[in-house]
């Protein structure tokens, strides 16, 4: 992890500074989600109505957080924030678009194999969310490998800016 | 041993009246931060900010990049 963060601020280029705060975002509304999740499931006040309403507080909370998060960067970088995108910057996303790719792909093969062998796999799934349909449970297994698909690009580009792919 | 690739970047620029990091990112078309990395061999360039580097310099490819 030294390795990671060794250098001073002025060697973070714009892009790896936005993959450091949309990967913090990511993390902490992912976890926030399963964590109100469990916890209203627990209490016993887990049905559809809560968890829709669960889900697009994450997702306001999610495009409001990230929105402010860029302004903020571009401000502190606004030298860079207009600039183009050179090689490094380009071959770096292309190489975590990669990765995240194969991880939805994988994510979603797996899914609809699980899915389409019985309603039992599906109750598997649910993790003892008792108050979901299987409906609200694969959107909420969606909205966690999606956002997953996406902290795993952010994560993977902010790397390879630290360290080089 | 494994090979790898080196360069005297930072010598040419000493070289080049103290020519700063922005001074040739400016001049190859990159952002500073990539001619950091490639300085410090974290990120080998493609070939065409290769010659570029060495057309700033004024010298051949081979004496800004080795592969040792």
């Amino acid at each position: 992890m030294k390795t990671i963060f060794k250098g001073t601020m002025e060697d973070i280029s714009y892009p790896e500074l936005s993959s450091w705060a949309t990967s913090a975002i990511l993390t902490t509304m992912l976890l926030y989600y399963i964590n109100r999740l469990v916890s209203l499931n627990n209490a016993g006040m887990l049905n559809s109505e809560t968890h829709n309403k669960l889900l697009f507080l994450i997702v306001i909370v999610t495009i409001v957080s990230e929105i402010i998060w860029q302004i903020a960067v571009a401000i502190s970088k606004r030298f860079e924030a207009n600039a183009k995108l050179d090689e490094r910057d380009k071959l770096f996303n292309q190489q975590a678009t990669q990765l995240s790719s194969n991880f939805i792909f994988a994510f979603l093969a797996i899914l609809i194999l699980m899915v389409s062998q019985s309603d039992f796999l599906i109750e598997q799934l649910a993790l003892n969310l008792t108050g979901l349909s299987p409906k609200d449970v694969l959107l909420s297994v969606l909205v966690v490998g999606f956002g997953m698909s996406q902290l795993l690009h952010h994560c993977a580009l902010a790397i390879f800016y630290r360290k080089g792919s | 041993m494994a090979k790898e690739i080196k360069n005297k970047i930072r010598r040419l620029r000493f070289d080049a009246d103290e020519m700063t990091q922005q001074q040739l990112a400016d001049a190859i078309g990159v952002s500073r931060q990539t001619v950091v990395a490639i300085e410090k061999g974290k990120y080998p360039p493609s070939l065409e900010v290769a010659f570029k580097i060495a057309d700033v310099f004024t010298v051949e490819i081979g004496e800004v990049f080795s592969y040792s």
